[in-house]
């Protein structure tokens, strides 16, 4: 089946049914989804499967989909599990170099060297890269000892390396607030997390066990204006900021510190997705997808971080499932799609994904958003022209918690007009 | 002029500035500064003045100032560790390019650098631009050997079997060029459109080098992005591009090849002079005898001098901060391009916009006076600087693409000019200081005149019959077809696994780097050679690999590995070493 | 005695206040009865559960990621990972077995959160 070797082939030739790019959360559920009913073949750089779940030591997984709180290793073993059972062919220490429209994809590891792979669908699942220091314009020098969280994360977790001694983070997200914990229990010493905004960006929960807990403080409203040290990090400079988060004057304080790790946002990896020429969407970094996780090109699915990033891995395991679905469902048949309502980001929302709905529902459709800013006592309207689809109110609404709206197939079915609004009003 | 009339001419900028506390001296044309001056602003301005006057060849500028760092000596091995026929201090891409140059020669070259690879000064923080000389002062000696130097580019790339790109240069007027001189609109326009592109045009012709002007039509069709603003543009068309560092590696490697000894973390500490003659070179390595040195010691030149009894000049610093940006948008220009604005500030060419030979795009140099000499960091307002000076000219273009931004510090002298002359005080001391831009471009021709002068000065120079000029090329996996690609793999198979994701460079490259000629012996020595780390996430995915592989390839405990050079370790040890009493740090 | 916390169990982080007058436990600030509850068993037994590395030999890695199966008491947190540091075990290993029984005798075990060729 795959392999054909003849001494005239210039590469390791393959042809499969579904090609998942990527095996992390995403790319796991959706092999094993499609695995049902199509040759399915995985391909992931690393050295193992998991993506970055092998490294997120950390409970908080699973929540949903396992209804237990299981750490990132065991979150994913439960996958790695199920496709060893099953008929994935799975590579692992490979990466895709080339990959086109016609669905041809040019692969290389050092085993067999370079794979040409003709498949029928692909799933593309490679998740996110960090945002650097350089991309936030962090002043200062360039010294050993500046990470983002989770090189670090990496570092301690897998590789067995300890970064540094004194730790400032700048970024209160949740990775920021794991990381914190991370640090000390391994003997670090936290100086203290620092976020731009005047909220935090992470769950109550983290604020609590990874700061709370062992007496680390949380600046909000500050960001890191200057970085010192030439070879290795001596220092950094923390600063207040304003409403537009610009550097009061002023607030300067030095705080020594041999370890900067940024926890700056995370942004979806469409290297691939850009050379196939896929329509992306600039609000989300990730290619428009609809319902069914297919992208503008027919054929081609995407799920998990790489479209928007998640929160919880559990819904990543959600929209994976139905990309892993339908790229097996495209293999067999057509797809069914009876026209296109675009979904619109209103008030309050910076994006909605799936960006269109195509039709021919035989189930409910989730809308996943994020709001723009934080609100209490909020209501989420879902809207198709003057009517109102659906109404929920919200104690709280806030950018670093997507929310997640079902919308029936009954509901569905009674869309008529070819957008579906999506608005987060204050008070009801 | 005599040094007579030097030292009035002095008095009167001193005078007029109302400086006390100033001494002054002037021997064969060298003006000596000492005293007090109430700030580091003070002893730059009065330095820079002096070195204006026509005639100085040199300002040696000892005036004392708050807040003044000196840096400490290192302390040197007086052991003898080698002799040599010459002794070159500095392994930027001026001291690689003479080292090169000399290996054609039968004498024995040792190359000494105080950092761990070559390259690690300003030759690796600069804009990349071989220029063509259109923007050096006339008559000065570095604009002569940039003239002559950026035409050797092509033949020299061949050899090395470096990347090099004759990208052209378009030095644009636009409605806002003339804005400081608070003339008429109309008027500001018809000057840019017709007069100033012909006196450019006029004067690239006079130093040789093709040059032309270009209409608004042809600029805006061949530059979709540039602004509308846009109104002439001349062409500096040998204008070329080059990776500096990927370059002087090729330099040191060839140089290597045919016999220059490089000995790297060697800093030198003393110069042993006999007679009036150079005896010995000390280093934190050994002391080498030999009766040539050539000063090629970038921002400690003036030290090195200074330790041989032989300076005529001081370096004072100057940062140039620029911004790269994704290679996603590598075909956004398709030359290099510079806004020419009048009044122009006095030796800044004003730095660039240009795409690098791999693709990136980059925004600077800036320019500032800078009082210490290994500050390479970037201030807020260098970078607010970088993007207000270069917007106007792509007003489009999407800023949120930067990738990273680094400094480098140049080493200006106050004279502003190259000083490349055999000193009169000591025999066989060569300088070859005050290399600022366009040191690069200029480094061929550098070369070739520090030859010169060594055979004027007495070094029996025979021509070497095994001299090779022809470097290997670099196994770049990225650049190979998948054909050549999977014959690579074969061969060795670690070739097929990707290490860094960014920019596709392969565990093999990596490896290749780590046994090299000029072994990488640190992240940035690797990143250097094969572009791993160079990418958008800037090293996050890669750096824990390219990390083990160096610890594997090296016994070096992957504790202990480096970033760049000493003292830059990128960990504090193994996991859990802070836990408990255990304190397994470096 | 007075404590402040902030309550885990919603998205709300309600401020919870805690005044312990002698026999008297007087509780404010909290939106829910959940909170009440979260706020009574922090103050009378705070527990968490543990996850961190212990060195593994001879195995695809170098660290292998454990996890307590129970909520230890919050303040013997660092002492167990201390304790940890100080182990090692040998590949392979199966996601859930045995790595420390009964840690520094809070009836806890420690097990692995991954198999480890």
């Amino acid at each position: 089946m795959w392999g054909k070797q003849n001494a005239y082939s210039v590469t390791n030739m393959m042809e499969t049914d579904v090609t998942v790019i990527g095996g992390g959360p995403a790319g796991l559920a959706a092999a094993l989804k499609a695995s049902e009913n199509a040759q399915v073949i995985l391909l992931e750089r690393g050295r193992e499967l998991g993506g970055i779940l092998p490294q997120c030591i950390h409970q908080g997984f699973g929540n949903f989909v396992f209804k237990k709180m299981l750490t990132g290793p065991e979150f994913s073993q439960y996958f790695i599990d199920k496709v060893r059972q099953s008929n994935i062919v799975v590579k692992t220490e490979t990466t895709v170099l080339e990959i086109y429209k016609n669905k041809r994809i040019i692969a290389t590891n050092s085993a067999e060297g370079i794979l040409e792979i003709q498949t029928k669908a692909i799933v593309l699942s490679m998740g996110c890269r960090e945002r650097t220091r350089s991309q936030i314009l962090v002043p200062g020098t360039r010294p050993a000892g500046v990470y983002t969280a989770g090189t670090s994360q990496h570092l301690i977790n897998i590789d067995g390396i300890m970064p540094g001694k004194k730790f400032v983070i700048l970024g209160s997200g949740d990775v920021g607030l794991i990381m914190a914990r991370r640090f000390t229990l391994e003997g670090g010493e936290v100086e203290g997390v620092y976020e731009i905004m005047p909220q935090p960006g992470g769950l109550t929960r983290n604020i609590v066990q990874c700061l709370d807990d062992y007496n680390i403080p949380l600046f909000l409203s500050h960001t890191v204006t200057n970085i010192m040290g030439r070879r290795r990090l001596e220092g950094v400079t923390v600063a207040k900021v304003d409403e537009s988060m610009k550097p009061l004057i002023g607030t300067e304080q030095f705080i020594p510190c041999d370890c900067l790790v940024l926890a700056v946002g995370l942004i979806p990896e469409n290297e691939l997705s850009k050379q196939i020429g896929l329509v992306i969407d600039d609000r989300t970094d990730g290619p428009v997808v609809d319902e069914r996780m297919e992208t503008s090109v027919s054929g081609i699915f995407a799920c998990g971080n790489v479209v928007h990033v998640h929160d919880l891995v559990d819904d990543v395991t959600v929209v994976a499932e139905i990309a892993g679905e339908n790229a097996a469902k495209y293999v067999r048949e057509h797809l069914e799609k009876k026209g296109k309502i675009q979904t619109v980001a209103g008030e309050n929302v910076r994006y909605v994904v799936p960006q269109f709905l195509k039709g021919g529902w035989s189930d409910s459709v989730t809308l996943y958003f994020r709001v723009l800013n934080e609100k209490r006592g909020a209501t989420v309207i879902i809207s198709c022209g003057k009517k109102t689809i659906l109404e929920r109110n919200e104690k709280i609404v806030k950018p670093p918690e997507m929310v997640k709206v079902v919308l029936s197939e009954e509901a569905l079915n009674s869309l008529v007009q070819n957008e579906l609004r999506v608005d987060v009003r204050c008070g009801k | 002029m005599s040094d007579r009339r030097i030292l009035r001419k002095v008095d009167k900028v001193i005078q007029k500035k109302r400086y006390e506390n100033i001494d002054v001296k002037v021997e064969d044309s060298i003006v000596y500064l000492n005293g007090k001056v109430s700030s580091w602003d003070d002893f730059v301005e009065t330095g820079s003045l002096i070195g204006e006057i026509k005639n100085v060849r040199g300002v040696v500028n000892r005036l004392e100032y708050p807040g003044e760092i000196r840096g400490e000596r290192k302390r040197g091995n007086k052991e003898k560790s080698g002799e040599a026929d010459v002794v070159i201090i500095g392994g930027g891409v001026t001291g690689c390019s003479i080292a090169r140059e000399l290996s054609k020669y039968k004498v024995k070259v040792i190359l000494v650098e105080k950092d761990d690879d070559v390259a690690c000064g300003a030759t690796k923080a600069n804009n990349a631009m071989v220029h063509s000389g259109i923007g050096e002062k006339v008559g000065t000696l570095k604009q002569k050997l940039c003239v002559k130097g950026h035409f050797m580019y092509e033949e020299l790339a061949k050899e090395l079997n470096v990347p090099f790109k004759r990208c052209g240069m378009l030095i644009i007027l636009t409605k806002d060029s003339l804005s400081k001189l608070k003339i008429p609109q109309f008027l500001a326009n018809f000057i840019a459109k017709r007069i100033i592109p012909f006196i450019v045009v006029r004067r690239g012709k006079k130093i040789g080098i093709p040059i032309r002007r270009v209409n608004q039509e042809e600029l805006m069709e061949k530059e979709r992005y540039v602004t509308e603003r846009a109104l002439a543009a001349v062409l500096s068309s040998s204008y070329g591009v080059i990776c500096p560092y990927f370059f002087t590696i090729a330099l040191a490697e060839n140089a290597i090849d045919n016999g220059v000894e490089f000995m790297l973390d060697t800093e030198v500490v003393g110069v042993t002079v006999e007679n009036d003659g150079v005896k010995s070179v000390m280093t934190t390595k050994g002391t080498i005898d030999t009766r040539f040195v050539i000063n090629a010691a970038g921002l400690y030149a003036d030290e090195v001098a200074e330790m041989a009894g032989a300076r005529e000049y001081t370096i004072h610093p100057k940062k140039g901060a620029t911004l790269l940006f994704d290679k996603e948008l590598g075909n956004y220009i398709n030359r290099s391009m510079s806004l020419l604005r009048f009044p122009r500030a006095e030796h800044y060419k004003g730095g660039g916009i240009m795409v690098t030979v791999d693709n990136n795009i980059q925004w600077g140099p800036t320019i500032a006076e800078c009082p210490e000499k290994e500050d390479t960091s970037v201030t807020a307002e260098e970078i607010e600087n970088i993007f207000e000076s270069y917007t106007p000219l792509l007003p489009d273009f999407p800023k949120e693409s930067v990738i990273t931004y680094f400094a480098g510090i140049r080493a200006s002298t106050f004279t502003e000019d190259f000083f490349i002359e055999a000193s009169k005080k000591v025999g066989g001391f060569i300088h070859v200081a005050g290399i600022q831009s366009p040191g690069l471009a200029a480094a061929p021709a550098v070369a070739d005149m520090v030859v010169d002068i060594l055979k004027n000065k007495g070094l029996a120079l025979k021509q070497r019959e095994n001299f090779n000029p022809h470097r290997d090329k670099t196994t770049i996996f990225r650049d190979f077809d998948i054909k050549e690609k999977k014959r690579l793999i074969e061969k060795n198979p670690r070739y097929g696994k990707i290490v860094c994701r960014c920019e596709q460079v392969t565990e093999g490259e990596i490896v290749d780097a780590i046994h090299s000629k000029l072994p990488a012996l640190s992240v940035d020595a690797i990143k250097r050679r094969t572009r791993a780390g160079m990418g958008r996430c800037q090293s996050g995915f890669c750096l824990p690999h390219v990390a083990e592989i160096l610890s594997r390839e090296t016994g070096i405990p992957i504790e202990k590995i480096q970033k760049n050079g000493k003292g830059s370790n990128l960990f504090v040890g193994k996991a859990k070493c802070l836990l408990g009493d255990k304190h397994d740090g470096n | 005695m007075s404590e402040s916390m902030t309550c885990i169990c919603c998205p709300l982080g309600c401020r919870v206040h805690i005044e312990k007058k002698g026999e008297k436990t007087q509780i404010t600030g909290h939106r829910c009865k959940k909170g009440e509850e979260y706020a009574l068993q922090e103050i009378r037994d705070p527990r968490r559960i543990l996850t961190t590395t212990v060195s593994i030999n001879n195995g695809m890695l170098c660290l292998l990621p454990v996890k307590s199966n129970k909520e230890i008491p919050k303040n013997l947190v660092k002492a167990c990972v201390i304790e940890l540091s100080k182990i090692s075990v040998n590949a392979p290993i199966k996601c859930g077995d045995l790595i420390c029984r009964n840690i520094l005798g809070t009836e806890v075990d420690i097990i692995a959160s991954r198999d480890m060729e």
